[in-house]
């Protein structure tokens, strides 16, 4: 049995408050995705901002009804048993604000302790394993406000572990975190994969964040899964052609709506008005889109050849970056 | 088992809610001062309006000459019966805000056990805030509160707690599909007050306002229990019997209104869903 399985899920989300009498236009923010997640895997969904990610896992973790299709996690239906998947699940949120910043760690922990029945006899240990492993068992008197992003984002992390979940939902765990911050928590992730078994589903728009922690990724974009594969499965698709970055100067983005190449925008310094392009171009192909850029006024800075990403895997699938 | 599992729940919310509001100290303060000075405010009006402390307009109307003590016993039901409001729309509108909301509602504790959490610890501190009161009343202001009397009042005002409860089920569920709830619980609340009967005999009032007051739970409480305080059971069997009656349609729409709301913001997924 699969720990995770989705069929045809669909979600639309109303412009306005449906009222009576109003007439309301709906915008399908994820449009009828089927995948499976095994048991002990970590699964990815990557995809930009708005690509329905986080509607994904709301209505996985049950906190939004499905528009249509169907899942079901350890085998309940979303739908049906929600109460059931709720004991033997737990999710990340994505943000800071989900811990109550008036309190200790200790007294957070607690509190989810209790609201996810964890055994009194069993509570006070489970709260000090927790707090230890995310190194802050030191520091567990002190108020959630006085804890930087990153200290803040590993108690989410021990207060998602608090109920021992077989299944483990992660809404962009790194977002705006430090770089130490963000290597902790996917050293954490990976430990909780690889020693406890658990099944995570991580959402993320870091294309190396997935690249390196997922077994395997489900490209989503606009509601619908575009690509799904392992990390080098997906890579296979720009196998064979070069990944070129493009800097240059004094060139209006938009442009690149009429070019015959699918190029995105990966860096921009605004202030010295500097723009990296990249793509796949083969060889033959690359004097043109060179041509093509200077004859609407751009100046290049540099061209080089790089090594094929998740990114370009997006490029060629989308035409645009994972940031856009 | 499971109702061990959730009294647990039950105690964490309260738990939670009580240390939160106690890391805000200041309001404990001005909560308490409010009462004093609304209480303080009626006798001065009173007094202003009619030149004294007894009325024998009032008198007529109620069968209470003593304004303050009939202010008092009406600010005593208003403040008892607004903690189950607040505890129901105040619990979400605060989670909503901070974002924590969703993940007390990930977890597999009840709904209601979130909401009776929130009003437990509100209770309480009714409770508490009842106990400096009512000392104060009597040594400052000279109210005559017969012990007796008020405890007779108790299960009655138990009675219109029912209702009460079923009133701020409607609200959450009404908060839960607002996009912003903060206006329409100030104004909620300031209508509430209006038209609770806490300061005023609801007979005073322009006729659509009279039957929206009896339409909420608060003035027929306030009426039911200042009856039977001053007049016994026996009395006041009238103002008993609509209070059944309306507590029992607001526990059974209050009910019924939180599923659909609930049910609606799950799929239109506005606020934390």
């Amino acid at each position: 049995m699969n720990a995770i399985e989705v069929r045809e899920l669909k979600k639309s989300y109303p412009r306005k408050i449906p009222l009576p009498f109003r007439k309301v236009q709906w915008v399908e923010a994820v449009k009828g995705i089927s995948f499976e997640v095994k048991r002990g895997e970590l699964f990815g969904l990557l995809g930009p901002n708005g690509a329905g990610k986080t509607t994904t896992i709301k209505m996985l973790t049950t906190l939004l009804e499905p528009s249509g299709g169907t899942a079901t996690i350890l085998g309940h239906d979303i739908r049906r048993d929600a109460r059931e998947i709720r004991k033997r699940i737990n999710l990340v949120a994505e943000g800071e604000r989900t811990l109550y910043w008036r309190l200790s760690a200790y007294e957070n922990l607690k509190y989810f302790a209790r609201i996810y029945y964890v055994p009194k006899s069993e509570e006070k240990g489970r709260i000090e394993e927790l707090l230890k492993l995310v190194g802050l068992w030191e520091r567990k008197d002190d108020l959630v406000m006085n804890y930087s992003r990153g200290m803040k984002q590993r108690l989410a992390t021990a207060k998602a572990l608090i109920n021992d979940p077989e299944v483990l939902f992660l809404d962009e765990p790194t977002l705006g975190l430090d770089v130490q911050s963000a290597l902790f928590v996917r050293e954490f992730i990976k430990k909780l994969v690889d020693e406890q078994k658990k099944t995570v589903l991580l959402t993320t728009h870091y294309m190396s964040e997935a690249e390196e922690l997922c077994n395997r990724i489900a490209i989503i974009d606009h509601g619908e899964i575009i690509a799904l594969d392992i990390p080098e499965g997906l890579k296979r698709l720009v196998k064979g052609e070069d990944a070129v970055e493009i800097k240059i100067r004094d060139f209006p983005a938009v442009k690149l709506e009429n070019f015959p190449w699918k190029l995105a925008v990966v860096r921009e310094d605004t202030a010295r008005g500097i723009i990296t392009l990249r793509g796949q171009i083969d060889e033959e192909e690359l004097p043109k889109v060179v041509e093509l850029l200077v004859k609407n006024g751009a100046r290049i800075l540099s061209v080089e050849q790089k090594e094929p990403t998740l990114e370009d895997v997006f490029i060629k699938l989308t035409g645009r970056t994972l940031r856009d | 088992m499971a109702v061990t599992e959730e009294l647990r729940a039950l105690y964490g919310v309260a738990v939670k809610n009580w240390r939160i509001f106690l890391s805000y100290r200041v309001w404990m303060i001005s909560d308490i001062m409010l009462g004093f000075f609304f209480v303080g405010q009626a006798l001065l009006i009173g007094i202003g309006l009619t030149g004294q402390r007894n009325s024998s307009a009032l008198q007529r109307i109620t069968g209470y000459s003593d304004y303050l003590t009939f202010a008092v016993l009406g600010f005593m039901v208003l403040g008892f019966g607004l903690t189950f409001l607040s505890g129901f729309v105040w619990s979400v509108v605060d989670e909503l805000y901070a974002g924590t909301l969703e993940y007390s509602f990930a977890s597999p504790m009840r709904r209601i056990t979130f909401f009776l959490g929130n009003v437990l610890v509100r209770m309480l501190l009714s409770f508490l805030y009842m106990a400096v009161y009512v000392p104060l009343f009597v040594l400052v202001f000279d109210v005559h509160i017969n012990p007796l009397g008020f405890l007779r009042g108790l299960p009655v005002l138990l009675l219109g707690t029912i209702g009460m409860i079923g009133l701020g089920m409607t609200t959450a569920g009404i908060v839960l599909y607002l996009k912003d709830p903060g206006p329409f619980i100030n104004i909620l609340e300031m209508l509430v007050f209006a038209l609770s009967g806490a300061m005023y005999p609801v007979t005073i009032l322009p006729k659509p306002l009279q039957l929206l007051a009896k339409a909420m739970p608060y003035a027929p409480t306030s009426e039911a229990v200042r009856k039977v305080v001053a007049f016994g059971y026996s009395n006041a069997l009238e103002e008993l019997g609509y209070l059944l009656f309306i507590s029992l349609t607001y526990v059974i729409f209050g009910y019924l209104a939180y599923r659909w709301s609930e049910r609606q913001a799950r799929t239109v997924g506005l606020k934390s869903y």
